[in-house]
Protein backbone atom coordinates (compact mmCIF):
# COMPACT_ATOMS: atom_id res chain seq x y z
CA UNK A 1 0.00 0.00 0.00
CA UNK A 2 3.05 2.25 -0.16
CA UNK A 3 2.25 3.35 -3.68
CA UNK A 4 -0.66 5.69 -4.05
CA UNK A 5 -3.69 4.05 -5.59
CA UNK A 6 -5.19 6.41 -8.11
CA UNK A 7 -8.03 4.13 -9.24
CA UNK A 8 -11.65 4.89 -8.44
CA UNK A 9 -12.62 2.90 -5.31
CA UNK A 10 -15.23 0.15 -5.69
CA UNK A 11 -18.51 1.42 -4.25
CA UNK A 12 -20.76 -1.57 -4.60
CA UNK A 13 -20.56 -5.32 -5.18
CA UNK A 14 -23.18 -7.79 -6.28
CA UNK A 15 -22.19 -11.29 -5.24
CA UNK A 16 -23.82 -14.32 -6.83
CA UNK A 17 -23.56 -17.68 -5.05
CA UNK A 18 -24.49 -20.73 -7.11
CA UNK A 19 -23.07 -23.55 -5.00
CA UNK A 20 -24.15 -25.23 -1.78
CA UNK A 21 -20.95 -26.76 -0.44
CA UNK A 22 -19.27 -25.16 2.56
CA UNK A 23 -16.31 -24.11 0.41
CA UNK A 24 -18.76 -22.96 -2.25
CA UNK A 25 -20.71 -20.51 -0.08
CA UNK A 26 -18.15 -19.02 2.31
CA UNK A 27 -16.17 -17.00 -0.23
CA UNK A 28 -19.36 -15.21 -1.30
CA UNK A 29 -20.38 -14.59 2.30
CA UNK A 30 -16.97 -13.21 3.19
CA UNK A 31 -16.91 -11.03 0.06
CA UNK A 32 -20.37 -9.58 0.76
CA UNK A 33 -19.76 -8.97 4.46
CA UNK A 34 -16.25 -7.69 3.76
CA UNK A 35 -17.67 -5.12 1.36
CA UNK A 36 -20.08 -3.86 4.02
CA UNK A 37 -17.26 -3.67 6.56
CA UNK A 38 -15.35 -1.50 4.09
CA UNK A 39 -18.30 0.84 3.84
CA UNK A 40 -19.37 -0.39 0.42
CA UNK A 41 -22.85 -1.49 -0.62
CA UNK A 42 -23.43 -5.18 -1.19
CA UNK A 43 -26.16 -7.38 -2.57
CA UNK A 44 -26.20 -11.14 -2.43
CA UNK A 45 -28.03 -13.17 -5.07
CA UNK A 46 -28.56 -16.89 -4.46
CA UNK A 47 -29.18 -19.05 -7.47
CA UNK A 48 -29.08 -22.75 -8.39
CA UNK A 49 -27.80 -24.79 -5.42
CA UNK A 50 -26.79 -21.57 -3.69
CA UNK A 51 -30.45 -21.37 -2.67
CA UNK A 52 -29.67 -24.03 -0.04
CA UNK A 53 -27.79 -21.33 1.82
CA UNK A 54 -31.06 -19.54 2.60
CA UNK A 55 -33.39 -22.55 2.66
CA UNK A 56 -34.39 -23.02 6.28
CA UNK A 57 -34.16 -26.82 6.42
CA UNK A 58 -30.85 -26.96 4.53
CA UNK A 59 -28.78 -23.95 5.58
CA UNK A 60 -27.39 -25.43 8.81
CA UNK A 61 -26.41 -28.71 7.19
CA UNK A 62 -24.11 -27.58 4.38
CA UNK A 63 -21.14 -29.88 3.99
CA UNK A 64 -17.63 -29.82 2.62
CA UNK A 65 -17.61 -31.23 -0.91
CA UNK A 66 -13.96 -31.43 -1.90
CA UNK A 67 -12.87 -33.60 1.02
CA UNK A 68 -9.65 -34.74 -0.65
CA UNK A 69 -8.47 -31.20 -1.12
CA UNK A 70 -9.09 -30.33 2.53
CA UNK A 71 -7.61 -33.57 3.87
CA UNK A 72 -4.35 -32.92 2.06
CA UNK A 73 -3.97 -29.69 4.05
CA UNK A 74 -4.92 -30.96 7.49
CA UNK A 75 -3.09 -33.17 9.99
CA UNK A 76 -4.23 -36.77 9.44
CA UNK A 77 -6.70 -38.01 12.07
CA UNK A 78 -5.46 -40.76 14.37
CA UNK A 79 -6.89 -44.23 13.74
CA UNK A 80 -9.01 -45.44 10.86
CA UNK A 81 -10.82 -43.00 8.59
CA UNK A 82 -14.24 -42.13 9.97
CA UNK A 83 -17.07 -43.69 8.02
CA UNK A 84 -18.76 -40.46 7.04
CA UNK A 85 -15.72 -38.56 5.93
CA UNK A 86 -17.64 -35.55 4.60
CA UNK A 87 -19.34 -35.02 7.94
CA UNK A 88 -16.03 -35.42 9.74
CA UNK A 89 -14.19 -32.87 7.61
CA UNK A 90 -17.18 -30.52 7.76
CA UNK A 91 -17.09 -30.67 11.55
CA UNK A 92 -13.35 -29.93 11.58
CA UNK A 93 -13.73 -26.99 9.21
CA UNK A 94 -16.57 -25.57 11.27
CA UNK A 95 -14.41 -25.81 14.41
CA UNK A 96 -11.61 -24.07 12.55
CA UNK A 97 -13.98 -21.33 11.37
CA UNK A 98 -15.23 -20.71 14.90
CA UNK A 99 -11.68 -20.40 16.21
CA UNK A 100 -11.03 -17.82 13.48
CA UNK A 101 -14.18 -15.93 14.42
CA UNK A 102 -15.88 -16.85 11.15
CA UNK A 103 -19.56 -17.34 11.99
CA UNK A 104 -21.88 -20.19 10.96
CA UNK A 105 -23.91 -19.44 7.81
CA UNK A 106 -27.08 -18.35 9.63
CA UNK A 107 -25.24 -15.79 11.72
CA UNK A 108 -23.25 -14.70 8.67
CA UNK A 109 -26.44 -14.00 6.71
CA UNK A 110 -27.76 -12.06 9.70
CA UNK A 111 -24.58 -9.96 9.79
CA UNK A 112 -24.89 -9.18 6.08
CA UNK A 113 -28.60 -8.40 6.44
CA UNK A 114 -28.08 -6.21 9.51
CA UNK A 115 -25.17 -4.48 7.82
CA UNK A 116 -27.53 -3.27 5.13
CA UNK A 117 -26.81 -5.93 2.51
CA UNK A 118 -29.83 -7.03 0.50
CA UNK A 119 -30.20 -10.78 0.05
CA UNK A 120 -32.14 -12.04 -2.98
CA UNK A 121 -33.19 -15.49 -4.14
CA UNK A 122 -33.35 -16.39 -7.82
CA UNK A 123 -36.91 -16.75 -9.10
CA UNK A 124 -36.21 -19.24 -11.88
CA UNK A 125 -34.38 -21.64 -9.58
CA UNK A 126 -36.85 -21.16 -6.71
CA UNK A 127 -39.60 -22.12 -9.17
CA UNK A 128 -37.62 -25.08 -10.42
CA UNK A 129 -37.04 -26.42 -6.89
CA UNK A 130 -40.62 -25.51 -5.84
CA UNK A 131 -39.44 -23.13 -3.15
CA UNK A 132 -41.40 -20.12 -1.91
CA UNK A 133 -40.61 -17.26 0.47
CA UNK A 134 -41.79 -19.45 3.37
CA UNK A 135 -38.99 -21.93 2.67
CA UNK A 136 -36.37 -19.21 2.98
CA UNK A 137 -34.91 -17.62 6.10
CA UNK A 138 -36.11 -14.16 7.18
CA UNK A 139 -32.98 -12.45 5.87
CA UNK A 140 -34.11 -13.04 2.28
CA UNK A 141 -35.46 -9.72 1.08
CA UNK A 142 -37.15 -10.89 -2.10
CA UNK A 143 -37.31 -13.51 -4.83
CA UNK A 144 -36.34 -11.81 -8.08
CA UNK A 145 -35.75 -12.51 -11.76
CA UNK A 146 -32.42 -12.13 -13.50
CA UNK A 147 -33.57 -8.78 -14.90
CA UNK A 148 -34.38 -7.50 -11.43
CA UNK A 149 -31.02 -8.82 -10.21
CA UNK A 150 -29.28 -6.63 -12.79
CA UNK A 151 -31.44 -3.70 -11.70
CA UNK A 152 -30.50 -4.27 -8.06
CA UNK A 153 -26.87 -4.52 -9.16
CA UNK A 154 -26.84 -1.08 -10.79
CA UNK A 155 -23.44 0.51 -10.26
CA UNK A 156 -22.02 -2.68 -8.79
CA UNK A 157 -19.21 -5.03 -9.69
CA UNK A 158 -20.87 -8.41 -10.23
CA UNK A 159 -18.98 -11.39 -8.85
CA UNK A 160 -20.12 -14.92 -9.65
CA UNK A 161 -19.13 -17.72 -7.31
CA UNK B 1 -10.99 -1.22 21.04
CA UNK B 2 -7.65 -0.16 22.52
CA UNK B 3 -7.66 -3.11 24.89
CA UNK B 4 -8.07 -5.58 22.00
CA UNK B 5 -5.37 -3.80 20.05
CA UNK B 6 -2.98 -4.04 22.99
CA UNK B 7 -3.71 -7.73 23.45
CA UNK B 8 -3.81 -8.91 19.85
CA UNK B 9 -2.02 -6.26 17.82
CA UNK B 10 -5.11 -5.48 15.79
CA UNK B 11 -8.49 -3.92 16.46
CA UNK B 12 -11.63 -6.08 16.67
CA UNK B 13 -13.37 -6.73 13.35
CA UNK B 14 -17.14 -6.74 12.98
CA UNK B 15 -18.14 -9.97 14.71
CA UNK B 16 -15.80 -9.49 17.64
CA UNK B 17 -16.80 -5.86 18.00
CA UNK B 18 -20.47 -6.76 18.20
CA UNK B 19 -19.88 -9.67 20.59
CA UNK B 20 -17.52 -7.80 22.91
CA UNK B 21 -19.63 -4.65 23.08
CA UNK B 22 -22.98 -6.43 23.21
CA UNK B 23 -24.25 -4.02 20.57
CA UNK B 24 -26.09 -5.73 17.69
CA UNK B 25 -24.52 -5.47 14.22
CA UNK B 26 -27.47 -3.43 13.00
CA UNK B 27 -26.99 -0.75 15.65
CA UNK B 28 -23.25 -0.62 15.01
CA UNK B 29 -23.94 0.14 11.35
CA UNK B 30 -26.41 2.83 12.46
CA UNK B 31 -23.92 4.35 14.89
CA UNK B 32 -20.97 4.16 12.51
CA UNK B 33 -22.35 4.06 8.95
CA UNK B 34 -20.08 2.81 6.17
CA UNK B 35 -17.89 0.38 8.04
CA UNK B 36 -18.31 0.34 11.84
CA UNK B 37 -15.15 -1.62 12.68
CA UNK B 38 -13.04 0.70 10.53
CA UNK B 39 -14.62 3.86 11.91
CA UNK B 40 -14.53 2.72 15.52
CA UNK B 41 -10.83 1.91 15.08
CA UNK B 42 -10.21 5.38 13.71
CA UNK B 43 -11.94 6.99 16.69
CA UNK B 44 -10.01 4.75 19.08
CA UNK B 45 -6.81 5.86 17.37
CA UNK B 46 -5.72 2.39 16.29
CA UNK B 47 -5.07 0.96 12.79
CA UNK B 48 -7.91 -0.50 10.77
CA UNK B 49 -8.68 -4.10 11.83
CA UNK B 50 -6.98 -6.82 9.83
CA UNK B 51 -9.66 -9.49 10.37
CA UNK B 52 -11.86 -10.61 7.50
CA UNK B 53 -15.17 -10.90 9.32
Amino acid sequence: MAQENTYEPIKKVSIIISKNSLEGVYPGLILANGALMEGMDATLFLTLFGLDLVTKDKMDNLQVEDVKNFMSRMPAPAGPMPENINAFVTEKIKEQFESMDIPPVGEFLEMIHDGGGKIYACKAMADMFHLTKDDFCDEVYDIISVGEMYEASAGAQIIYT
Amino acid sequence: MQQTFKETGTGPSMRKLSKASGIPTKELYELFPKGPAKKAAKIAGIPKPTGCV
